[in-house]
């Protein structure tokens, strides 16, 4: 398959050289009176027959124009439109291809002050600079009256949708978009782009924000992510849209949604509910908002939303969510609101797997087999409550609750064998459980902030608190039947029949506290080399408290006694407290017309305390540790911008941190039915202390008004842990193995990324983007394999590779590769012992758009999973649909197909350290299915009929 | 509150303007462009001199002086000095100084250099304190003001330091205006000033009265006022933000020199001054609805009958006018388009003039500008004046700028 659709990326260029014959047109613009050349001139081509705009410029500073992709054979006039000046109006048409014809000079007559404008062009400019804004005006695109914002967005000159749906401006990543300064129904970029009407939008802005989550001291723009405003027309700051629907297919598979959303000025509500048992999970819940939109089933990247998962699933749930502001302000950079959210989810799982996991020993090779069957039950509520208030530049409150609760029932029954370089059997388990449990969260957290950025007030008041505090309560109740037999052992058989009633309560409070003012306080207003000053104190507090009470059956007695080895009570405390100073600087230059840097530097020097007491029924658990370390953390940032050229950004963030063995790494509580995997704790563990580097550079074109945008990024990661935590693992017979904790002196990770796009609009309709990925991580852990020393390596590779090509409003197509491979090897003084997977996976989607209401999809999915024993798994999964948009493209009819080919498997390998595992579950089976979709659309109040469209132009000659 | 509504309807009564000024009605939108012959009938190019000392990077000031070409680089911190024929002449360097602003001063043929001390930072409410409370503090300090004499020595004059000097302020006559941005909790009255005329640490004047209670827009945002110089070193051009008329300073009154009436959209509604805010997001909004509104003026020079400005909108647009005083036309500079009187130079030289001296205005333009037009600039120009040839052959992208000496005609001098 995957050769099949290599062709199709030869032949993509094909598509793109099949353009249309055009000639091209030049001329100036000139005052008649004064002759002189009148630059910004708006020069328009539009088609006779239909008054639909062709081409458009604006004249240069000497009055000139050139307009190319001209169609020939067609009667089109030319509008020549000047502010003070009467507008000018030529028939023409070009007769053969390569042909220019030459309007040369083109007098325009001054208007007088009291002629009335002639003619309604309205701003046929579609981007410019407004100030530091960059404004987008959906006026000048001409689209039907169903047209959302995403389809302007796609005729928008620099403006890339991607394939996973991120928007860039000129290279430049919009982070958030915005409608009328506010996030829209959870801030989704889709839930705005594909519902909001075209023609209920007055502008899009895009321009520079503050990251809130990066803002530091400085005050400089470098923390500043893109964001894109849609601005509604002042009649259409209210409105309703959604979508009911429901689908029913073979194989007893159904969907059904029904999603609501109005808005006006100040408040947002939307309610969502749904069922499906097609294993979707994207869409539901949440996400029904930006999963249903009114033009969801048209996007460009389509993921075939969840047919391939593991398991079969149903989901039904019902969401709410209000968002009011108590401004009617519409600007993003001041707020101040609240946002509440309800969601109910109700999830049954049920997965069957079979499993193959091959461990390499020293001399031999242990196999298991295990056959699992699980069936989960869950019920979960929610619900949140977000507070934020930004009155001023440099002043934040946050304030967030949140409460969760879940009731989950679980059963499920798993057979495990095991035998020695696959023929000699060993050992097998048969473990049934049935578990109940019920969890209840509630969280809070926030944080303040208040910084004179700007010194215009007093400094010395700058502060920045955050606090979290949380409450988690579960109980849990279970019961594990496990046999395990050993073909090897003195005493073959052992069964346990084990019941498990288990509370925990967790409690945890943190409190950050940086005293930003800390420099103008000592100092005064001497800025010490502007060297920023801060002091922070971090203090967290966390107790947990298990209370565990295990009984086995005793087949003497036929009773449950009381298990003293698993029956306990325990109650964990930690204390951090960790003072410090921060010391921060920037460097900038900035050079007129040419470039500008930016360097930061932060150091964080804080010292951490920590108390660590754990007192339980159990002796050896009760203990009172105190550990105390330097952990320093360098934050440094650079920008580079030349103009019109490129734009580089980078940082490298590098830190020390202690991490001390949990009291289940120094006395671990062992429950005797995990059978294959027993662990041994060791209470003369040392802590570790973990060092960490990263550097991250990106780079992207810096140029307006280009046909072609690239960006590249490259990142890096290096961890070193000294001291680090490993283990022993000793096997015995029955391929079973206990690890016994040990420190080593170092373990290592290194993680490569790069990743990079490119896009090009070749003309108004076509446009081509092609994006790479790939990625290196290494982890080099050393250990003892039945006390012989051995290091393994986990090695991976992942290249992917995407191109997509869109000729809007007829066909678009995505084809994408990814190759990824895992290696692992285990060194020791005996011998190496390696183990290679590698997973390709070739997909490709079509959307054709045979008419306005008629869409076919289709979308091929091809793995080829190659495990460890070099056996390959392969499986093409073929979906198709067909979509009809009736009633004026309110209703919707669906037909849709899944696993064509009947050949969805759900395959996952996994190699780890001495061991290759191999997993298959069961998943969808092929399927067909109907769909109806209606949906419900008003905006603005009233007469809404009567309103004109505002992408239409009027033209009278 | 109505009180003081009532109170700032009187402030802002101008009472201290000198005789009525009729109103001119302008469009921006529907601003003139002109082909430079209509107003130029000439430009020479001057090449600055680029040696290792004199390359400088940022013209965040520029000074023609009858007998030179004075820059202001804040990249590199420095004044450079340059004769009237771009021969390099004196560099000014002061360290651990910040120069923040370079000022002619024609009676003594100095310039006048206000730099601040770079150990400290101020912030503006401490300035408001410190002026308040000055105690014994010695200012000089904090600020540094000289006079740097252009003769042939260049030799350097200390100022004393005002107390004022913590805010803006501008050399007139051996005073100085001040510019009160914004509310100050220091001061008792509760009418503050946002031009003050100060003789050493004492105000002798006070424009431009303001509420200073909290609320109001000096609160959330600095009202800024621009000051340029004339001809005469006894008067000056200020502006205050949002007011469509540009005023004449003189040493004892400030009267209307060109009273603009702009489109609605264009100007800032009266009742912005007397609206008291909420807090700063209905502020914010106000000013953004606003966007359009002309907040500032600045580069105000005063040539024949030509009157050169460019208006800062809220929404950071800069355009740059010339109103020609003889028909009350406005001219946008950007519609200015090239010719042979100018021998078909970039488009953008119009929109760059900063400067007049004498008969001449004077504008700039990189080395890397000419360059980009430079073959389309030879093919238009059969005949070149020599100089001229010499410099487009000498272009080169790290030189210095070049300095355009344009001679207007007489419509301008109508």
């Amino acid at each position: 398959m995957r050769k099949l659709l290599t062709p199709l990326f030869l032949t993509l260029p094909l598509f793109l050289t099949a353009q249309k014959q055009a000639g091209s047109i030049k001329g100036s613009v000139y005052d008649d009176v004064n002759d002189y050349a009148l630059q910004s001139a708006s020069v328009t081509v539009f088609k006779t027959a239909d008054s639909s705009v062709v081409e458009f410029q604006l004249s240069n500073n000497n009055g000139e124009f050139y307009i190319k992709n001209i169609p020939v054979k067609t009667a089109l006039f030319l509008v020549v439109t000047h502010t003070g000046y009467k507008q000018l109006i030529k028939n023409f048409e070009l007769d053969s291809a390569q042909s220019i014809k030459d309007f040369k000079k083109i007098p325009m007559l001054v208007k007088g002050n009291d002629e009335m404008e002639e003619v309604v062009v309205k701003a046929i400019q579609p981007i410019r600079m407004n100030g530091d804004t960059l404004e987008i005006n959906p006026d000048a695109f001409k689209l039907d009256s169903n047209a959302v914002v995403e389809d302007m967005l796609l005729r928008v000159p620099g403006l890339t949708i991607w394939g996973d749906g991120t928007i860039t401006m000129n290279g430049r990543k919009l982070d958030k978009v915005y409608v009328d300064g506010k996030p829209f129904f959870g801030g989704a970029t889709q839930t705005a782009t594909q519902n909001l009407p075209k023609n209920a939008i007055d502008k899009i802005q895009i321009y520079q924000e503050k990251d809130l989550s990066k803002i530091k001291n400085t005050d400089e723009k470098v923390d500043s992510l893109y964001a894109m405003n849609i601005k509604l027309k002042e009649d259409k700051k209210k409105g309703i849209f959604g979508k009911v629907g429901a689908g029913y297919g073979t194989d007893e598979r159904y969907t059904s949604e029904g999603v609501l959303q109005a808005y006006d000025k100040k408040n947002q509500f939307g309610i969502a509910v749904g069922i499906n048992n097609i294993n979707k999970s994207e869409g539901t819940g949440e996400s029904a908002f930006e999963g249903n939109t009114f033009k969801s089933n048209f996007r460009i990247y389509y993921d075939g939303a969840g047919g391939q998962n593991t398991g079969i699933t149903r989901r039904t749930y019902g969401n709410l969510k209000w968002q009011h502001s108590f401004s009617d302000a519409d600007n993003s950079q001041f707020y101040n609101r609240i946002t509440a959210d309800y969601g109910n989810l109700n999830t049954r799982q049920d997965i069957l797997s079979n499993s193959i996991n091959i461990q390499n020993i020293n001399d031999y090779k242990l196999n298991s087999i295990g056959d699992s069957k699980n069936l989960s039950v869950a019920t979960s509520n929610n619900a949140k409550l977000m507070y934020e208030n930004r009155k001023q530049y440099g002043n934040f409150v946050n304030f967030t609750a949140s409460y969760n609760n879940q009731h989950s029932v679980n059963d499920s029954r798993d057979i495990t064998e095991v035998s020695k370089n696959g023929i000699e059997p060993v050992s097998k388990t048969i473990s049934q459980t049935h578990s109940i449990s019920d969890n209840d969260n509630m969280l809070v957290f926030g944080f303040i902030r208040s910084n004179d950025a700007g010194q215009l007030e007093d400094p010395r008041k700058n502060y920045m608190l955050f606090f979290s505090g949380g409450y988690n309560k579960t109980r849990s109740l279970s019961n594990t039947i496990n046999q395990f037999d050993s073909f090897v052992d003195t005493i073959p058989s052992n069964i346990i029949d084990r019941r498990y009633s288990r509370d925990n309560n967790d409690y945890h409070v943190g409190l950050t506290l940086n005293y930003d003012g800390f420099k103008n306080l000592l100092m005064g207003i001497y800025n010490f080399y502007n060297i920023n000053v801060s002091l922070s104190n971090y203090i967290n507090i966390s107790k947990s408290e298990q209370n565990s009470i295990v009984t086995d059956l005793d087949t003497a007695t036929h009773n449950y006694i009381e298990n003293p080895l698993l029956t306990y009570l325990n109650t964990v405390t930690d204390f951090t407290y960790s003072p410090g100073l921060n010391l921060n600087k920037s460097f900038s230059k900035f050079i007129r017309e040419k470039y500008d840097y930016w360097i930061n530097i932060s150091l964080d020097l804080p010292y951490q305390l920590i108390n660590q007491r754990n007192q339980s029924s159990i002796l050896e658990r009760n203990i009172d540790r105190n550990f105390a370390t330097f952990a320093p953390r360098l934050n440094l940032n650079y920008q580079y911008q030349k103009v019109n050229r490129f734009r580089i950004y980078s940082y490298v963030f590098g830190n020390i941190n202690l991490e001390q063995p949990s009291i289940d790494q120094l006395y671990p509580i062992v429950d005797s039915t995990e059978r294959y995997n027993m662990i041994v704790g060791n209470p003369n563990l040392k802590a570790s202390t973990a060092r960490s580097v990263t550097w991250n550079l990106d780079i992207s074109r810096n140029k307006m008004n280009v046909k072609s945008n690239y960006n590249a990024g490259f990142n890096l990661n290096v961890n070193n842990t000294k001291n680090a935590i490993s283990d022993n693992v000793v096997y015995d017979g029955s391929g079973r193995s206990k690890r016994y904790l040990i420190n080593v002196k170092n373990q290592n990770n290194l993680r490569v990324g790069f990743n990079s796009r490119f896009s090009n609009t070749i003309d108004k309709k076509n446009s081509i983007s092609i994006s790479y990925n790939g990625s290196y991580s290494n982890n080099n852990r050393p250990g003892l394999v039945n006390s012989i020393a051995a290091t393994s390596t986990n090695s991976s590779v992942l290249n992917s590779f995407n191109i997509q090509y869109n000729l809007i409003d007829k066909f678009n197509i995505t084809l994408g590769e990814s190759v990824s491979t895992n290696k692992s090897l285990q060194k020791s003084q005996q011998q190496d012992i390696s183990s290679k997977i590698k997973n390709y996976s070739t997909n490709s989607n079509v959307n054709y758009f045979v008419t306005k209401s008629l869409t076919l999809n289709t979308s091929l999915n091809y793995q080829n999973n190659r495990a460890a024993n070099n056996n390959s798994m392969k499986a093409t999964i073929w979906n198709a649909s067909a979509i009809y948009r009736f009633m004026k493209q309110k209703a919707e009819v669906k037909f849709s197909a899944f696993d064509l080919l009947h050949e969805n498997k759900n395959i996952s390998n996994f190699v780890n350290q001495n061991s290759a595992t191999t997993t298959i579950s069961n998943g969808l089976q092929q399927y067909f299915m109907i769909t109806f979709s209606y949906y419900p659309r008003k905006f603005g109040g009233g007469s809404s009929k009567n309103n004109h469209s505002s992408g239409v132009m009027i033209i009278s000659k | 509150m109505r009180f003081l509504i009532w109170i700032a309807s009187l402030c802002a009564l101008p009472t201290f303007i000198r005789g009525q000024e009729t109103s001119l009605y302008l469009n921006p939108e529907t601003a003139l462009g002109a082909k430079a012959s209509l107003f130029f009938h000439n430009a020479e190019l001057i090449q600055l001199q680029t040696t290792k000392e004199s390359y400088f990077s940022n013209i965040a000031g520029f000074i023609v002086t009858p007998a030179h070409f004075v820059f202001l680089d804040d990249a590199n911190n420095a004044v450079l000095i340059f004769n009237n024929k771009g021969q390099f002449q004196f560099k000014y360097k002061k360290r651990r100084y910040k120069i923040k602003s370079i000022q002619y001063v024609r009676e003594k043929n100095a310039l006048f250099i206000f730099s601040e001390n770079k150990n400290y930072t101020i912030p503006q409410t401490k300035a408001q304190q410190m002026i308040q409370h000055p105690g014994d503090r010695n200012f000089s300090k904090y600020i540094n003001l000289e006079l740097l004499s252009l003769d042939n020595k260049f030799d350097i004059q200390a100022l004393p330091v005002t107390k004022f000097a913590l805010h803006n302020i501008y050399y007139f006559n051996e005073k100085y205006l001040v510019e009160n941005k914004r509310y100050n909790k220091y001061l008792k009255d509760t009418i503050a000033y946002h031009l003050n005329v100060v003789d050493g640490n004492k105000i002798i004047q006070s424009y431009f009265p303001f509420i200073n209670i909290p609320k109001l827009p000096p609160y959330y945002k600095d009202i800024s006022i621009s000051v340029d110089p004339t001809a005469s070193d006894s008067a000056v051009f200020v502006h205050k933000d949002f007011d469509n008329t540009v005023y004449k300073l003189t040493q004892d009154s400030i009267f209307p020199a060109y009273k603009f009436v702009f489109p609605a959209a264009n100007t800032m509604p009266s009742d912005f001054f007397s609206t008291s805010f909420k807090d700063n997001i209905l502020f914010t909004d106000y000013i953004k609805n606003h966007d359009k509104v002309i907040a500032s003026y600045n580069n105000m020079i005063e040539h024949k009958n030509l009157f050169f400005f460019t208006t800062v909108s809220r929404n950071w647009s800069r355009v740059n006018y010339m109103f020609n005083k003889t028909n009350n036309q406005l001219y946008d500079l950007a519609k200015i388009t090239t010719d042979t009187t100018v021998y078909f130079l970039p488009q953008k030289i119009f929109e760059g003039i900063a400067e007049e001296e004498g008969d001449y205005l004077y504008t700039t333009i990189s080395n890397a500008d000419l360059l980009k037009e430079k073959a389309t600039i030879q093919s238009k120009n059969t005949s070149m004046p020599a100089e001229m040839k010499l410099i487009f052959e000498g272009l080169n992208k790290f030189n210095n700028p070049v300095v355009i000496r344009l001679t207007t005609n007489n419509i301008a001098a109508q």
